[in-house]
């Protein structure tokens, strides 16, 4: 079957022929991506596919002592030799005697070289929040590196008043044979044989030659990929990848329309117009931040970029699917009347929503320069985050907007469900108040990564493991997948039921 | 060359499925038993075609399938058996306006009904003016539509609507709107259209009009092709 001649081009031609330029730099700008995104994964995430975990190492854990009550010039000084490449967290574990603790004083824990004295790294603890006899670890801020095989000794001291004694904290400690524990000393005296404490780091794994060579591989197929499309384009032939850039091509300006008519009229009649966007996600959070700062008392770092974060990327994920739910049923007048794929109207919906979601990235961005963070190269992987989160929420925009046809109650169910699903999000909580199985549930949910993903490049500055780049990228793949079937299967049915 | 092949379509719809539209109801009509389908086939076989330039009447009584088969063939509905084949681009006239927005000004709208009609930036913006011109909107295109009085909306949907020569152009009875001036010219414009070498599928009431424009006819009753013909031949049959 040929193709009828065209007398006037008033339509978007499907011809490819003389748009071989444009396929030609599409796939070109589409190599280039990828290029640029494995180079910047490798860059940001060059930590963590250097390095492979290592977990807590124990030296000495069963309890079996205390030590005396520490002070600041009473310190204990706990020598071991370290396994690892790099140092980045021990555990110890803190006693107040049986006494409630009442006023704050501060544990401070140091990784010192024992011969010259230098202070490697050096972290503190509220005594407040501790628990009797319980493990307390430490953070050390900074990656401590090379030491490998090397002797250094851990010093531990606080700023507790001697003689106090609600404030007095010890140290729990082990009298029998420790391996890789040195000398103990508490107060300049040889106390029991080691303290109880742990150590986590990280080992050198060369494992960063595997994403090179993986990422290489996948330039390699995608470029062969191009050239094979360009190929067939030539010769005329209609393959998958063809179709759907055609596709693309035809219905990018309806697309394009549909999103700047919805963002458009959203704000149309609003005084303040688009300036909701920043504003309506400031000041939920000035009122959640009130609130669970005042009343509840959470205690996580940043609190409040903690907290922005999220309900920015909450929000955005319950307001885009709530109203792309209704993109078929809403469009039940243009669906019924003029053929067009009926994807767009979804689609077009969450891209629209979405914009408000970016919008409402520089609240939280402003946020989080007023309290103090410091922009980090990290920063650079927003833009991933984010575009999982769209595609995520693209696949639940087909679920739901398919069901809805069939079925009116979804949208009186989702608004109940995503509310329960943002309270069994870590959004105003911190992790560790979750009861096991609740833990466990966040193990599959997207949200989760999405928000815990966010969180890791904003407030620690760092790039996420490989694994969450994993997780947040294959719930938005497979939740995609997933949609495009259900949306497919039941799209011809739409036009009956609407 | 065909430009339009209908193969043994058929459409069937359940009736039962505009009472259902909640799990409520649902559970309800399952507990009571009555969850019984009634079909109904709008259209049981339809088989014909349409060569390139032709122009092709369809005629029938009210609840005959015209409607239905218009929309299978501009793709809004699927057929449930059978199969059509379209070649080309097609502009279904079927209603209009459809897709405005009524918080958007005129010309946000000329845009947006444009690229729901499949038409590309660049035609639309070298046409924009023409549209302007034919609707006699003015300096009114960029108010909000939703100020625009009935006859204004009809014009800037007729504008939009006929500023192309599609391949393929459906039309549900010559659309003849707005004030006496501009029916004169709107009718003038759709004949224009009709015989401008355009494939065109026709539905009217008015046999004066099918015989004085179409080629071809096809006459359809109660679901099935009662007749398809030489257009005075089908008119001559249908009204006896």
């Amino acid at each position: 079957m040929g193709r009828p001649e065209k007398r006037v081009s008033i339509l978007k031609s499907q011809g490819f022929g003389y748009m071989d330029k444009k396929w030609k730099k599409i796939c070109g700008c589409l190599l280039g991506i990828y290029a640029l995104c494995a180079v910047v994964f490798c860059l940001l995430a060059h930590e963590h596919i250097n390095y492979a975990e290592t977990g807590e190492q124990g030296i000495a854990t069963v309890a079996e002592a205390r030590t005396e009550a520490l002070t600041e010039e009473h310190y204990a000084l706990q020598n071991f030799t370290v396994v690892n490449d790099r140092i980045n967290e021990v555990s110890l574990r803190l006693t107040t005697f049986g006494y409630p603790t009442r006023s704050g004083s501060d544990v401070y824990v140091e990784l010192v070289v024992p011969k010259t004295g230098e202070i490697l790294a050096r972290a503190t603890c509220e005594v407040q929040n501790l628990t009797d006899e319980a493990w307390r670890s430490f953070r050390l801020g900074v990656d401590v590196d090379a030491y490998k095989g090397q002797e250094l000794a851990l010093k531990v001291y606080t700023d507790a008043q001697a003689g106090r004694e609600e404030n007095q904290i010890g140290l729990l400690c082990q009298n029998g044979d420790a391996p890789g524990a040195g000398t103990l000393t508490v107060g300049g005296q040889a106390g029991p044989t080691a303290l109880n404490f742990t150590v986590s780091g990280a080992d050198i794994s060369g494992g960063a030659v595997r994403y090179y060579i993986g990422f290489g591989i996948g330039f390699a197929l995608l470029f062969l990929y191009c050239a094979g499309q360009l190929a067939a384009g030539k010769k005329g032939r209609q393959t998958l990848g063809l179709k759907f850039a055609g596709t693309v091509e035809r219905y990018w300006f309806l697309l394009d329309q549909l999103i700047a008519r919805d963002f458009k009229t959203k704000y149309k009649r609003s005084v303040l117009g688009v300036f909701w966007s920043f504003l309506n996600p400031l000041l939920m959070m000035l009122i959640q931040y009130a609130v669970f700062v005042n009343l509840f008392k959470f205690r996580v770092d940043n609190y409040a970029v903690y907290l922005l974060t999220g309900i920015v990327l909450f929000n955005g994920m319950s307001d885009t699917t709530t109203q792309a739910m209704s993109s078929i049923t809403g469009n039940a007048s243009l669906i019924t009347k003029v053929y067009v794929p009926k994807y767009i109207y979804p689609v077009s919906k969450v891209f629209s929503t979405s914009i408000n979601l970016l919008l409402s990235m520089i609240p939280l961005l402003i946020v989080a320069l007023i309290t103090g963070l410091v922009p980090h190269w990290s920063w650079l992987l927003i833009p991933y985050d984010l575009v999982c989160q769209i595609m995520f929420m693209i696949g639940v925009a087909f679920i739901l907007s398919s069901l809805m046809v069939f079925f009116r109650d979804m949208q009186f169910l989702w608004g109940v469900f995503t509310t329960a699903w943002m309270y069994a999000t870590p959004i105003m909580y911190s992790m560790d108040i979750l009861p096991e199985f609740l833990k466990q549930f966040e193990r599959v949910n997207p949200m989760y990564y999405y928000i815990t993903f966010m969180r890791t490049i904003i407030i620690d500055g760092m790039a996420p493991s490989p694994r969450q780049f994993l997780a947040c990228a294959l719930f938005a793949g497979v939740t995609l997948l997933v949609g495009s079937v259900v949306f497919r299967r039941t799209q011809d049915k739409f036009v009956l039921y609407i | 060359m065909q430009m339009i092949q209908v193969e043994h379509a058929a459409m069937r719809f359940n009736m039962a499925n505009d009472r259902i539209s909640s799990i409520k109801e649902y559970l309800v009509a399952v507990a009571k038993g009555k969850l019984e389908r009634k079909e109904f086939w709008a259209l049981k076989d339809v088989s014909f075609d349409v060569e390139k330039g032709e122009v092709v009447g369809i005629i029938g009584r009210n609840g005959a399938g015209k409607s239905t088969l218009l929309k299978m063939i501009s793709g809004i509905l699927k057929p449930t058996k059978g199969t059509i084949q379209v070649n080309g681009n097609i502009v279904p006239m079927l209603e209009l306006g459809s897709g405005f927005d009524y918080d958007l000004s005129g010309r946000e709208n000329v845009f947006l009904n444009g690229a729901i009609l499949g038409y590309s930036k660049d035609f639309l913006e070298s046409k924009f003016e023409e549209i302007l011109a034919f609707s006699e909107l003015g300096e009114f295109i960029d108010v909000p539509i939703r100020n625009y009085s009935s006859g204004m909306l009809m014009r800037l949907a007729f504008s939009i609507a006929t500023v192309v020569q599609p391949e393929i152009l459906i039309v549900d009875e010559i659309l003849a709107v707005g004030d006496e001036n501009f029916q004169a010219k709107s009718k003038a414009r759709m004949l224009e259209l009709m015989s401008g070498g355009t494939t065109v599928l026709f539905v009217s009431h008015m046999l004066s009009q099918i015989r004085e424009m179409c080629h071809r006819v096809v006459w359809i009753e109660d679901g099935v092709v009662k007749m398809f013909g030489d257009a005075e031949e089908v008119c001559e049959a249908y009204q006896i």
